[in-house]
């Protein structure tokens, strides 16, 4: 026999707001190897993701590499660390959308990304041109 | 060849897109929707049903669909009629989904 529950009521859960999957990647060397401020990004990317999402958790760092086509195919290899929200999917509009961009763009540019990787919804969006800061 | 950018990926100014296939077809969408069922069908002292479920309606589908229903839902403990509504909501709500989509793309365009 099958116990039947009512997850959200036995939990005692308050926002149901379904599970879209947002996923940043920070890696800790720029494109040129050089080391960038790690902690400094994944904080960012906790307020950013926090004030838009409502909620993130960055993951410890674990080692990563990163294939640049641009370079001859050189490996890059990193720790990254992977911010991670679950979002309501309603919560993916343009003026979101918009604010993310700001964040992912100005974190390409200020650190010298090769690629500005995130997943939202079981798609990756990879961004190697960025936008030029408004004066 | 490279792929178009969607809506998101276009707001975002991604470069490059693709699917990242985390989830799975086959178990691990059955276990989703085990966990809907068990969430969505409470017993009043009777059989499970869904509280919210206030209509019934004869939906014609072919006898495959029927049979397929009635497979699953020996595997998934549920009447195949309970297990075609779930299926056929999950459907709508996604297909809802999709048109707010569609629909939040003009003003997005024109202030892009």
């Amino acid at each position: 026999m099958v116990i039947r529950t009512n997850i959200k009521r036995t939990l005692g859960a308050i926002y149901p707001v379904g599970a879209s999957q947002v996923v940043l990647f920070i890696p800790d060397h720029s494109r040129d190897r050089d080391s960038i401020d790690q902690q400094y990004w994944v904080d960012e990317a906790l307020n950013v993701m926090g004030r838009l999402f409502r909620g993130a958790t960055a993951f410890p760092p674990g080692k990563g590499v990163w294939r640049d086509d641009e370079a001859g195919g050189k490996l890059l290899k990193e720790q990254t660390v992977m911010v991670v929200s679950y979002i309501a999917p309603n919560l993916l509009t343009g003026a979101t959308l918009r604010s993310l961009r700001e964040f992912l763009h100005r974190f390409g540019r200020e650190t010298r990304q090769g690629e500005v990787g995130i997943v939202i919804n079981s798609k990756y969006y990879g961004k190697s041109r960025y936008d030029v800061p408004k004066t | 060849m490279a792929k178009k950018v969607d809506r998101i990926g276009k707001i975002l100014g991604a470069t490059r897109q693709f699917a990242v296939k985390t989830r799975a077809a086959g178990p691990l969408d059955l276990v989703q929707l085990r966990e809907e069922i068990n969430e969505r069908l409470e017993s009043r002292g009777g059989r499970p049903s869904d509280p919210e479920w206030d209509l019934r309606r004869v939906i014609p589908l072919k006898g495959s669909s029927w049979n397929f229903l009635r497979e699953k839902s020996g595997e998934l403990q549920v009447s195949p009629g309970h297990l075609a509504a779930i299926i056929l909501e999950r459907g709508i709500e996604s297909f809802k989904g999709r048109r707010h989509g569609a629909k939040s793309r003009k003003p997005l365009a024109a202030d892009e």
